[in-house]
């Protein structure tokens, strides 16, 4: 076996660690200026299954063709999945998100919740007489 | 050696994290082709995205198909086929196919509707001005020239046989109310056929059809037009990830006079235009029944147009007199995405 | 040591620790994303072995471990291969790049390409890129893994050598 003495730790790795740690750092602390928002996008299956405000404080099922996948509850500007019939619960474990551009995902259930800011979109057509 | 190693060695990685990115790129939304213009006497937008790569050629020829189309189907151009068949003195008159089908529905759906639609007023559409774009040339005709143009008229009075046409008692056809959705199916039609899994709308003056959803898993987010408000003013939302949507109303061609507004859409009664609604917006499979039902829930009224809308299968937003919005339970089913 | 046996051995260790280290709760919820200890064994065999037997080291720990696991050939354990792919791919390269380097800067870029490569793939299995957003967080925590992967996979290197040389 040739080569066993290589080093673990040199000058390199010290500025490398160092770069990456600050891009990081800065990447979230960039990511979490974002402010309060006021809706969440519900997709199932890839498709927008519905889109709830977080103002109003509700609880309510998630089904995909008549089965029952969770439980998901709004309360003061958040939400969450408060149960979910998969296996490994992350979804569940996730807990509040109430930030613009936060996410739940659980990839058993196929269902992501994200957040969106106050603005709404404006429409892509219109249609008049 | 060890250099060559290294060099390889890299492009190979650099290919790897390539395929990556390529997949991930060819993955993400489609990029719509977006062409807009005059055409069939109004403005019109095509978004078309197909992975066959050829959204222009496409879209070119639904251009094209439709100056082809307001070449059959305008009454007020000469040389069309409709122009034609309305100066025809009551022979029979063989016409293109499309003219022949459009026509045939027209009379059914009048039939359905108990003549409150009808396509022959065409000469009561001329006595007030309303076929032409200048606000100049719209009028209040008295009283005994619209009783006199309204002589002219009558859904019964279009006549088929084998794969002619013939007009009796002076009728004029305008298929106004009708024309730009049967449009709209023929284009949508037209995409479909290249691509059945491309994606896009077609907008032909507001009456719009969905080729397929956005980014082929999201729906259209689409406005309702405020009939009072401005043009980019929007009374309301729906999501279309296919279907056809049209919108009847009184707020483009319209005069008021002594305080009151007479607009493009006529009762076959009396020849005046009604007081129902100040918009209809439909929602359905097919953009000539869309755009039929609105028109002839304008002349028809509130509790017509909830029972057509059952038969047909019609999903309706109804702007009243009052400025009330009224929808129908079919309509909920677009409120959300 | 034979080269069967050798890598068996790491095969055996990495799934073991690849069981072991689904039991440390890991904070981020993004299915299929985990610690990536046992990676470690693949750190370890970097700097004395070619790179077909690294491919085949991490095809042999993704297919044990993915069975003992019960996730072998769900979509997390694509998600998996082809991170640890991209890793090995990358580390090996960069092993042969940058020679004055130690073990760790080899072992980081190994953990944050694959998570860089996860994310991706996670991103096409749910349809969203909303999940992208983590995708920082869990790079601070393939800095921490990466590091301490080395380090350990470095002592060992050191012992096992000198043992060797006795």
């Amino acid at each position: 076996m040739r080569n066993l003495s290589s080093k673990i730790f040199s000058r390199t790795d010290f500025w490398f660690l160092t770069i990456v740690c600050a891009v990081l750092l800065s990447w979230i602390v960039i990511s979490n200026i974002s402010p309060h928002a006021s809706k969440a996008v519900i997709l199932v299956h890839g498709k927008i299954y519905k889109v709830v405000s977080l103002d109003k404080n509700a609880l309510f099922n998630i089904k995909w063709k008549d089965i029952h996948l969770m439980t998901v509850q709004t309360k003061n500007g958040s939400i969450r999945v408060k149960e979910s019939t998969c296996k490994n619960k992350i979804c569940v474990r996730t807990g509040w998100i109430s930030k613009d551009g936060q996410s739940i995902v659980c990839v058993p259930n196929r269902v992501i919740i994200y957040t969106k800011g106050a603005k709404q979109a404006p429409y892509d057509l219109m249609t008049y007489q | 050696m060890r250099k060559t190693r290294v060099v390889i060695l890299s492009i190979f990685t650099l290919a790897l994290v390539g395929v990556v990115l390529v997949t991930v790129i060819l993955k993400r939304p489609p990029q719509y082709y977006i062409q807009q213009g005059i055409a069939f006497g109004t403005d019109v937008k095509f978004a078309y995205a197909t992975k066959k790569r050829n959204a222009k050629i496409v879209v070119d020829a639904m251009f094209d198909e439709l100056k082809k189309l307001d070449n059959i189907f305008n009454p007020y151009r000469e040389k069309s086929e409709l122009y034609k068949l309305n100066h025809s003195n009551g022979k029979w008159m063989k016409v293109d196919p499309r003219l022949f089908n459009v026509l045939k529905y027209s009379t059914d759906f009048s039939k359905e509707t108990n003549g409150e639609f009808d396509p022959t007023l065409g000469k009561v559409v001329v006595l007030w001005g309303f076929n032409t774009d200048d606000p100049n040339k719209w009028r209040l005709p008295q009283p005994s020239e619209i009783s006199g143009a309204l002589k002219h008229t009558g859904y019964k009075y279009v006549e088929f046989k084998g794969n002619k046409v013939r007009l009796l008692n002076g009728v004029w056809i305008d298929l106004g109310a009708i024309a730009k959705g049967y449009a709209v199916d023929v284009l949508l039609k037209m995409a479909k056929m290249n691509d059945p899994s491309s994606s896009g709308y077609v907008d032909i003056g507001g009456d719009i059809g969905i080729i397929g959803p956005k980014y082929g898993n999201q729906p259209w987010k689409i406005g309702i037009r405020n009939p009072r408000g401005t043009i980019n003013d929007a009374i309301a939302h729906v999501y279309l990830y296919k279907g056809t949507i049209a919108t009847s109303g009184d707020y483009e061609r319209f005069i008021i006079k002594n305080g009151k507004r007479y607009y493009h859409i006529f009762d076959p009664k009396t020849g005046y235009s009604p007081n129902n609604f100040e918009s209809i917006t439909t929602i359905s499979t097919s953009g000539i029944l869309s755009d039929a039902f609105g028109t002839a829930a304008m002349v028809g009224g509130m509790e017509k147009t909830q029972k057509w809308s059952k038969g047909l299968g019609v999903a309706y937003l109804i702007v009243d007199e009052k400025g009330h919005v009224e929808t129908n339970s079919l309509w909920k089913n677009y409120e959300e995405p | 040591m034979n080269k069967i046996p050798l890598y068996g051995l790491l095969i055996a260790v990495g799934s073991a620790i690849y069981v072991f280290e689904s039991f440390i709760p890991f904070p981020i919820p993004i299915p299929g994303a985990r610690w990536g200890f046992s990676n470690m064994v693949i750190v370890y065999a970097l700097p004395f072995t070619s790179l077909p037997w690294l491919l085949a080291l991490v095809l042999g720990k993704a297919i044990v471990g993915g069975l003992i696991s019960g996730r072998f050939l769900g979509p997390t354990f694509l998600m998996g291969l082809l991170g640890s792919v991209s890793s090995v791919l990358l580390m090996y390269t960069s092993l042969k790049t940058f020679k004055k380097s130690g073990l760790i800067l080899h072992s980081v870029i190994g953990a944050l390409s694959n998570n860089v490569v996860q994310v991706l793939i996670g991103a096409q299995i749910v349809s969203s890129w909303v999940i992208i957003g983590y995708l920082p967080y869990m790079e601070i925590l393939a800095t921490l893994s990466g590091s301490a992967n080395a380090v350990i996979a470095g002592i060992l290197l050191r012992r096992v050598s000198k043992g060797a040389r006795t």
